[in-house]
């Protein structure tokens, strides 16, 4: 039997299939009825069990005991050699054990180098296994049992050193890989439109918490408005409802952000959330939130260093999504009218005729041109000409539906898509715009008059009935601008009747 | 097929469960069956280990739980409803107040079935209370008569070791202190469920009650007789706080059960649940075990093998008239499920932490007052919190 230590196994799928097999093996070996695997909680002064072996079966339960100073546990303990006694439950035999744990630092604090001078010493891991016999089938554990006994638990434990750090190591590699995965994924979501859902799907796969939420600070910095949660699963939901005012007391969060935070709170839920400010050149943008509320398990000190270190770049790649939304949003918009350009035009138009063909719907578009123009900016300046353009593109605006879509075409050529409208319906649009554009008064001080009105011309084209192409019915409407153009101007005419009128001067001429 | 089992104070779960097993596995030989044994603590754990990484955490195929659990890992999508599982289900054939603790606070769709039962109760040892002049009858009526019998037996009783009451579950924990907030007319939530209810006034001196026998140094904590192969609580102790009756391995017991202390109008079950997990590869051989381990028979020879209750209504009718005494008829005439709510576990589990906390310091001679009540406003707080989550 001296040689069974040599045996063991020396690694283990996890801690629990370790003490499985060692009270496995010695109750076979020292034919003890129960084996039991206790931990040293050094903190609470408790004996704990984890894991028991009767009856054929290795369990868990629930056991915690408090030793008092001359209790043959206590003396197993302090001496670390073996104890054994007889009381009328039975014979009992103590083997203690006691394994220093040195880890790698954190990668967080200590940047990634392995050696002595980057290991931490952790708390030792210490206890007993407990032996038992019973009195009526068993005998007592001789002095010679119990040396083989100690030295066959001392020979586990170091199996179990081994095995704990393989298992420190793996953790080491897997945090590195997690800095590595989770910095890409930060530093891709400048320019990825689903850029929030990605860093929480991120953060949910590598540290998996009973939920995060993001919530990011308003442009006026007034309001700190939810974002997006991810729950337990990695389902993400939006949680735009979710608005607080940045005020002193407002909210508990209001107060972590502006950094009124008291610390009480901070202190009661500190082993169950993280509260992480997103700070970018120091300005704070918003507030990411981590908990494990639900399941009330604590967030390790190595997760919570590690996503702290994280604050910075993911603060950094939220600020980044919003600049590139906001200068994507620049370059789509014309900054004078408000109205969108010709290339995010183009994109909606093709999608807005695709779907009116598929769902044989009508599409109306309005081509207006401001009259006289050109002599507006001539006379009055490109100041006024500016103001003009201002204005009309406020008009237009203002009386539209939600589904139209106006753009500014080019110089003061403008273009309004109206899916689902017919031809009636688009140049009813069209004498309620230049009505109202004639309505409005642009104030010139210099001028005799001190004010300057302007008027449109407006031509209609419809689908199905004009054209069966993008292109003719852009064709079509121009037509019929132009007809209006060079009939006077400040009228508004329908593709299909320019058609017509065309046909009549023709048979004239 | 892998099945969870939760940890029991009494190793006679398992033996019974071992029963049970052989006997499915012998009419059942292709479905090969192994079991866990997870502390309460640790299978929560687990649970929500596998609902954050499915992929690499295991869970099992049939999980035991507490009633109360059912909501909770439900609406997290961990169990599968049992009605998909286990055809034959029919919680008709279940006392009314089991119903609630099979289904989420939403809807009326099982997702757990009752297996067994525990109630609370204080078995004590007649002669032991009749050498101190004490009638069960007249002396443990309420909690304040249950304290002074307390001081009586342990003046009456100098030998080391001995106490007037142990705790049969082995810890003082917020499952077993209900019944001292009940008698006080406290609770853990509002009736409406909305708003935490810790901080009143009545539930914190049920607490304090719970905790009362501990502190007047009448009630072992932490104490090593288990460790040395204890409790034997025909000699160390008159009474005893549990859910099953004392006893020796092959020796009568001589402990009696009466109605725990106090003038509650409703009594404690505790109850178990068998539920299949949603992610299970194996539902088919689950709902084969479920169906084996819920039938009339089996259920109740389970349930009988360690001195528990079946759920099935003919079956506890049969045991309650077998059981005789009018102490168990009594506590099931009034039978109260603590709530099957997604807060609920959760918040179990804060007061079961503050409770630890105050057992250590007791067992240290070092509990203060104001650290309970801290700790009691704290979970308040973060309770409260998460009701407006969840």
């Amino acid at each position: 039997m001296r040689g069974m230590a040599g045996e063991n196994p020396v690694l283990f799928e996890n801690r629990e299939a370790f003490m499985k097999g060692l009270l496995e093996s010695a109750s076979k070996l020292f034919a003890a009825e129960r084996v039991s695997f206790y931990y040293y909680d050094e903190k609470n002064t408790l004996l704990r069990l984890m894991m028991r072996r009767s009856g054929g079966a290795s369990f868990e339960a629930e056991e915690n005991v408090r030793l008092s100073p001359d209790s043959p546990a206590s003396e197993a303990l302090a001496t670390l050699k073996p104890v054994s006694f007889r009381n009328k439950a039975g014979h009992f035999l103590l083997a203690p054990y006691r394994i220093e744990i040195y880890s790698p630092l954190s990668v967080a604090k200590g940047g990634g180098a392995a050696g002595p001078a980057s290991e931490r010493r952790e708390a030792p891991l210490q206890g007993l296994i407990k032996l038992e016999r019973s009195l009526k089938k068993g005998r007592r554990f001789s002095p010679a049992e119990a040396a083989l006994v100690h030295d066959y638990v001392g020979g586990f434990m170091r199996s179990y050193y081994k095995a704990e750090f393989v298992g420190l190591n793996k953790k080491y590699a897997k945090n590195l890989a997690v800095i590595t995965e989770l910095t890409e994924i930060f530093a891709n979501s400048l320019r990825v439109r689903e850029s929030f859902k990605h860093i929480l799907t991120g953060i949910q796969t590598y540290f998996g918490f009973d939920r995060v939420r993001l919530y990011l600070i308003d442009e006026k910095g007034r309001k700190l408005k939810g974002e997006l949660s991810s729950d337990i699963r990695g389902q993400i939901k939006s949680i735009a409802y979710e608005e607080i005012p940045l005020e002193a007391g407002a909210h508990r969060f209001a107060d972590i952000v502006l950094g009124h935070s008291s610390g009480v709170f901070m202190e009661r839920y500190k082993d169950c959330v993280l509260y992480m400010p997103l700070v970018v050149q120091g300005v704070t943008i918003g507030l990411l939130i981590v908990d494990n509320l639900l399941s009330q398990q604590k967030i390790e000190p190595g997760e919570l260093s590690m996503l702290k270190s994280f604050a910075g770049q993911i603060g950094l790649a939220l600020d980044n999504v919003r600049l590139f939304d906001k200068v994507e949003e620049l370059s789509l918009y014309d900054e004078l009218t408000k109205l969108p350009l010709r290339r995010y035009f183009n994109q909606r138009f093709q999608e807005e005729f695709y779907r009116a063909e598929r769902f044989k719907q009508p599409l109306a578009v309005i081509w207006a041109d401001i009259d006289y123009f050109k002599e507006v900016n001539d006379t009055y300046g490109h100041q006024i000409g500016d103001r003009a353009l201002k204005e009309v593109g406020r008009v237009i605006l203002s009386n539209l539906r939600k589904i139209d879509f106006p753009c500014r075409y080019g110089g003061d050529e403008i273009l309004i898509l109206l899916p689902q409208a017919t031809g009636a319906e688009a140049q009813k649009l069209a004498e309620r715009l230049a009505a109202e554009i004639r309505e409005v008064k642009i104030p010139v001080p210099f001028s005799r008059s001190k004010e300057l009105s302007v008027s449109v011309s407006l031509g209609i084209s419809t689908f199905p009935q004009d054209a069966a192409s993008i292109e003719t019915l852009l064709e079509k409407a121009d037509d019929a601008l132009y007809w209006v153009k060079s009939h006077g101007r400040g009228g508004i005419a329908l593709a299909g009747e320019v058609e017509k009128m065309k046909a009549a001067e023709n048979k004239k001429a | 097929m892998l099945i969870w089992l939760l940890a029991d104070p009494d190793t006679g779960k398992f033996a019974a469960f071992k029963n049970l097993l052989n006997s499915f596995s012998a009419h059942y030989p292709d479905i090969k069956v192994d079991f866990r044994v997870l502390t309460r603590r640790s299978m929560w754990r687990s649970l929500f280990a596998h609902l954050r990484d499915s992929k690499n955490r295991e869970t099992a195929d049939i999980i035991e739980l507490p009633h109360s659990w059912t909501a909770v890992f439900a609406k997290l999508g961990l169990l599968a409803e049992i009605g998909g599982v286990l055809e034959s289900f029919n919680p008709a054939r279940y006392p009314d107040f089991l119903r609630k603790g099979c289904v989420t606070e939403e809807s009326d769709t099982a997702f757990s079935a009752p297996w067994w039962m525990e109630a609370p109760a204080l078995f004590y040892r007649p002669e032991a209370l009749k050498k101190a002049g004490l009638s069960p009858e007249t002396d443990l009526l309420d909690w304040e008569h249950f304290l002074s019998a307390c001081g009586r037996l342990a003046a009456g009783n100098r030998k080391r070791g001995f106490y007037p009451v142990m705790h049969g579950a082995g810890r003082m924990s917020a499952a077993h202190a209900l019944p001292c907030v009940w008698n006080r007319g406290g609770n853990l939530f509002s009736e409406d469920m909305n708003r935490c209810a810790l901080n009143r006034e009545e539930t914190v001196k049920g607490l304090e009650d719970y905790l009362e026998p501990a502190l007047r140094g009448y009630l072992p904590l932490f104490g090593e007789s288990v460790f040395e192969g204890g409790p034997f609580y025909e000699e160390s102790a008159a009474m005893v706080l549990g859910t099953r009756t004392p006893a020796s391995p092959g020796r009568k017991s001589s402990f009696r059960p009466v109605r725990l202390p106090g003038g509650r109008t409703r009594e404690q079950v505790l109850g178990y649940n068998l539920a299949a997990a949603s992610g299970s590869p194996n539902l088919k051989e689950a709902g084969q075990f479920l169906k084996w381990a819920l039938s009339a028979d089996n259920s109740r020879s389970f349930a009988e093998d360690f001195g528990v209750f079946p759920c099935l209504n003919a079956a506890l009718e049969e045991t309650l008239s077998e059981a005789g005494g009018e102490v168990w008829r009594g506590i099931f005439s009034a039978p109260s499920m603590t709530s099957n709510t997604t807060v609920y576990p959760t918040a179990e589990l804060l007061l079961d932490k503050a409770l630890w906390h105050a057992s250590l310091r007791i067992a240290r001679g070092a509990y203060a007052r104001e650290d309970f009540l801290r700790e009691l406003v704290i979970a308040h707080g973060e309770i409260d919190y998460l009701l407006s989550l969840y």
